[in-house]
């Protein structure tokens, strides 16, 4: 079965992956030499080719399924691949950090991969609830602050794993700057709560005007809640004087774990046959 | 039982915990492996009790396994502070600013679990402990810190993420337990669990007093942090998370006001209906009576927006061969030359489409033909009729027992027949029916076969009798008054009431049996499980018609017939294609008759009729090993199958998901005057009068209704405001403050020791 899906995807989606694949392979070789200037920005290249594939595979699924392709699991995951190149894309403008561009395209690697396991049997319509002018940025804006988590998390395990590392930063001004894992990790997760405040309340207002209500409890919702509540305490404790790094960055991956059930986990619970938002 | 599995082991293990953190010999990370340990033998019981005591594991293992996590994490949690108290030098220990709090609440939360128990009328014992418990927990809050003190605590970042954290939590144990249950389900999905589950509220924690009360504080230390800060709102430097914490205040004022002041609930309504009341239903609960609404809602229009229908091949496979369930492998288009479906790898089977059709259908015409050893061939005629306000139509006349009925209104039936000979008087008296009333024939049991009529009673050969009670000639079920009715006096649905006795009971009061007379109405009862007729058939002819008219062509002397009960009131000459009317027998028809064939034969036309009603097909060859080997045809929804292999199957039909939108035009009524009208639809509502009407549902049986909610929520513009502030308040703070250094040109603040520093906000007077 795998192997019939992989067959019906579109050539860019093997572009994608091999770019994905080949940027990956560059950034892990570019973290194990001290001045690989070339290299990294060989794989930057890569990885503009990856993004750039995505984005037309996206744009072609879009073209002829003639609706926004985010609904079906397999559809989402492609849309969480572009949407962490695109957030790893910003953060390689300003800081060039090779282990996090191996991660990011590795990752992407293992999301399209995950997609093809997942790939719909036929395109699907949009049922009348997700007809919505809400329906992409609520989505899109969810994703963003995916990806910007992903950043977070591996910054919080490479703190975890050298906390007393840190790494130089090519900041827009041109000067260099040490900066800790840490203070790194804390920089993408406020990217990431930005969004997922958005995604959260655009949702919200978007269930206002599809079922009338703003917030019915539905598990999709409370997961969503939870997550967004793991950093709100993250954010509270960080004012605190109890606060270390080393729990900052247990929290991040606790808020990954929450995300990530969020995101695959609904049919485990109870009420999942209920829900609203069960990708089907 | 449970609670002494849980207990003990819990016991022994705090006293275990408590003698070794004072000999402190204990480390917290063995404490902790321990507690896991042993909080795990209920598990292990449970585990090997679980048919016995009736449990769905799967729906109760991850709620033990959370419950075990957060008491693990919990005992860790007092064992360091026990050791770190011991480990204090000087005497009076410092009390945590998240230790003891969390505590405090956890205690707080219990008791108001026990209080709204309580308060619900559930008196128990364990109803009340936890009632004391709260209570204790309040007083050694206020004991160890003044009400000032408390509130001082409160506006902190400490008592934000103990909130946050116990809201978290609650929200956890809210999905991972069914929520809204009905009593029976609830107890038969968590068997003994169920009563401790009911006690701390989490069958309903979303509108629990323990969960309220954490939103309540929660909100207070918003409220609490703003007030102690409402020096800097002004200061754009701060505004942000001002505006943040105060919006999530607006956000629960507004929900709570919904809570508690909004009403809900459904408007069903068929196209030209109105109500001026709705069904209220609790939220998320079972409906609650009608309640007004102020105004009329009328529904004006109703409208199924479809895609395009699209008729796929679908592969489908079962696990095994006995399976039932199948699994959806594949889907296809129906291109002319395709392969198609997912055959077995090496069965060496292909599909491929032949032909597609959209208006497939099945046209029979006549040709001349000799007479063969099959049988005679007959004559037949092609006429066209054309009737006032009407489409043509075009059918063939061949000489069969009653004739082609053809329908003229106004001006009653008659029928169009075609002898090649001119009729013999025997045959023109066969045409002369006569009148009789309609018959109802029922078969018994034994084989009899009787003529009944209504308040007639049969004896049955078991010794009961059966009374016929009524006649329905057009059945229909009234799904408001729960009873049988009939729509028409037209013979179309025709059904017999009657009621079966027993010797000594009386036939008014006997439940009432309907026998169907139409057949595929008798198999779908039977199917369905409700047919009480035992046995009985119903067959029900009909009265003939008053004044049977024919119009009878003659083929060899070209010569047409005006019959009207077996009398020839006309004969006139034929001329072949040329029109002509009938106004003795219809008015306002023209029939054209094409010349006869005198012998001829039935040809069959199966395919694309260009005219037809739509009705897609798709015919498919088969091929085992290069060679063609027999051809399927499926023809719509109901085709058959085509079997692949043991497992696999082919079967055509519609793509699912046809539904695009559906909307509704509503008029609201003040007084019998129209004063707003919109066309709502999904996403799409309409607000009158404090009510705000969404598009809720439709009934893809029945087109003319749909289905309205309507909901009041006097909380929501407090809410939706909050909404966005809170939105722009955590961006304003991101961007104005933590991320300033990144796109600043120049940093403001100076570097220092702390990487992150730069990141950090300015320190605050808290």
């Amino acid at each position: 079965m795998f192997l019939l899906a992989l067959s019906n995807q579109s050539p860019w989606f093997f572009g994608a992956f091999a770019f994905f694949a080949a940027a990956a392979l560059a950034y892990g070789l570019a973290t194990f030499r001290r001045s690989a200037g070339r290299l990294r920005s060989v794989a930057s290249y890569l990885f503009y080719a990856a993004f750039a594939s995505t984005t037309v595979m996206i744009a072609a699924h879009w073209a002829e399924a003639e609706r926004p392709p985010f609904k079906t699991m397999q559809e989402s995951l492609v849309l969480f691949a572009w949407c962490m190149a695109l957030v790893y894309l910003v953060v390689d403008r300003f800081y060039r950090l090779a282990w996090f561009g191996a991660a990011s395209s590795g990752f992407a690697c293992l999301l399209l991969a995950y997609s093809v396991v997942k790939a719909d049997i036929e395109v699907g319509t949009l049922p009348a609830a997700l007809q919505s002018v809400w329906f992409v940025p609520h989505v899109v804006v969810y994703f963003v602050g995916y990806g910007a988590l992903f950043l977070a998390t591996v910054a919080a395990v490479l703190h975890l794993a050298r906390p007393e590392a840190t790494l130089r930063l090519e900041t827009p001004q041109g000067a260099a700057k040490v900066m800790s894992y840490a203070g790194f990790m804390h920089l993408a997760i406020l990217l990431s709560f930005v969004m997922l405040t958005a995604g959260l309340l655009l949702g919200a207002v978007w269930a206002k005007s599809a079922w009338g209500d703003y917030w019915t409890w539905d598990p999709k919702e409370n997961w969503a809640l939870i997550s967004w509540l793991i950093f709100v305490v993250y954010l509270h404790v960080r004012r605190t004087r109890s606060y270390t790094d080393r729990l900052g960055a247990w929290m991040t991956l606790a808020g990954f774990a929450a995300v990530v059930f969020t995101y695959v986990g609904m049919k485990l619970l109870p009420a999942a046959e209920a829900s609203a938002h069960v990708y089907q | 039982m449970v609670t002494l599995a849980c207990g003990v082991p819990l016991g022994i293990l705090l006293v275990a915990v408590w003698r070794a953190a004072r000999r402190r010999r204990l480390r917290p990370w063995a404490a902790l492996a321990l507690a896991t340990c042993l909080m795990a033998l209920p598990d292990l019981y449970f585990l090997a009790n679980a048919s016995e005591l009736r449990v769905r594991l799967s729906s109760t293992l991850p709620l033990i396994l959370f419950f075990q996590i957060l008491g693990a994490v919990a005992v860790y949690l007092l064992c360091r502070r026990l050791l770190e108290r011991r480990a204090e030098p000087t005497g009076k220990p410092k009390p945590s600013l998240y230790a003891e709090p969390a505590a405090g609440l956890a205690l707080l939360l219990l008791g108001a679990a026990g209080a709204q128990s309580l308060w619900q009328g559930e008196v128990s014992m364990a109803a009340g402990t936890l009632a004391g418990l709260g209570l204790a927990g309040l007083v050694w809050a206020l004991r160890a810190a003044s009400l000032k003190g408390a509130l001082r605590y409160l506006a902190s970042a400490e008592a934000a993420a103990v909130l946050a954290t116990a809201l978290l939590l609650g929200t956890v144990a809210g999905t991972l337990v069914l929520q809204g249950a009905s009593t029976a389900e609830f107890d038969g999905r968590y068997g003994p669990l169920a009563t401790p589950l009911r006690l701390l509220k989490l069958d309903n924690i979303f509108r629990s007093a323990p969960f309220i009360l954490t939103l309540f504080l929660l909100g207070l230390t918003s409220v609490l942090t703003a007030y102690r800060r409402r020096k800097t709102l002004l200061q754009w430097r701060h505004f942000g998370l001002m505006l943040s914490h105060l919006a999530i205040v607006a956000i629960l004022v507004g929900g709570f006001i919904g809570m508690v002041w909004g009403e809900r609930g459904m408007v069903h309504l068929e196209v030209g209906q109105g109500s001026d009341g709705f069904l209220e239903s609790a939220r998320g609960g079972a409906p609650r009576g009608t309640k007004p609404l102020g105004f009329t809602l009328r529904l004006d229009e109703f409208h199924l927006d479809n895609y395009k229908p699209e008729y796929r091949l679908y592969t489908y496979e079962k696990a095994t061969a006995k399976d039932e369930s199948y699994e959806l492998l594949a889907s296809d288009a129906t291109t002319p030359g395709d392969e198609v479906g997912l055959t077995e790898e090496g069965s060496g089977l292909s599909v491929r489409v032949e032909n597609v059709y959209q208006r497939f259908g099945t046209r029979t015409s006549w040709e001349a033909a000799p007479n063969t050893e099959a049988g005679p061939a007959r004559p037949a005629a092609h006429v066209r009729v054309e009737r006032a306000g009407a489409d043509p139509a075009e059918l063939w006349l061949a000489p069969s027992g009653q004739g082609d009925s053809v329908a003229a209104e106004p001006g009653g039936r008659f029928s169009l027949r075609l002898t090649w000979d001119p009729p013999t008087e025997a045959e023109l008296l066969a045409m002369k029916t006569g009148t009789r009333e309609s018959l109802h024939e029922l078969r018994l049991p034994d084989g009899r076969v009787e003529s009944v009529t209504p308040g007639q009673s049969v004896a049955l050969p078991d010794g009961r009798t059966l009374t016929v009670r009524r006649f329905l000639p057009d059945f229909a079920y009234d799904l408001s008054t729960r009873a049988a009715t009939t729509r028409s006096s037209r013979p179309e649905n025709p059904v017999l009431e009657v009621a079966l006795t027993a010797a000594r009971e009386s036939a008014a009061t006997a439940p009432a049996r309907l026998l169907f007379a139409r057949p595929e109405l008798r198999r779908m009862m039977a199917e369905s499980g409700h047919d009480t007729s035992e046995g009985l058939i119903y067959t029900h002819r009909p009265a003939a018609a008053a004044t049977p008219r024919a119009l009878l062509i003659v083929g060899s002397t070209a010569e047409r017939l005006e019959v009207v009960d077996g009398e020839v009131l006309g004969r006139s000459p034929l001329t072949w294609g040329q029109k002509f009317a009938v106004p003795r027998l219809a008015e306002g028809v023209a029939l054209t008759v094409e010349q006869p064939l005198r012998s001829a034969r039935v040809r069959t036309f199966r395919g694309e009729l260009p005219g037809g009603a739509p009705n897609p097909a798709v015919e498919v060859s088969l091929w085992t090993s290069g060679r063609e080997a027999g051809r399927h045809l499926f023809v719509g929804k109901d085709s058959e199958p085509l079997r692949l292999s043991e497992r696999r199957v082919l079967v055509y039909r519609e793509k699912p998901g046809k539904i695009r939108n559906f909307e509704s035009t509503l008029s609201v009524l003040q007084g019998g005057a129209v004063v707003a009208t919109k066309t709502i639809k999904v996403n799409e509502p309409l607000s009158y009068g404090g009510f705000t009407m969404y598009q809720a549902n439709y009934d893809a049986e029945r087109p003319t209704y749909s289905g309205i909610e309507v909901v009041k929520d006097p909380g929501l513009w407090l809410a939706e405001a909050g909404l966005w502030l809170l939105m722009f308040g955590v961006f304003q703070t991101v961007v104005m403050r933590s991320w300033q250094p990144v796109w600043r040109k120049k940093p403001k603040t100076p570097r220092t020791g702390r990487s992150d520093d730069a990141m950090k906000e300015a320190p605050c007077s808290c």
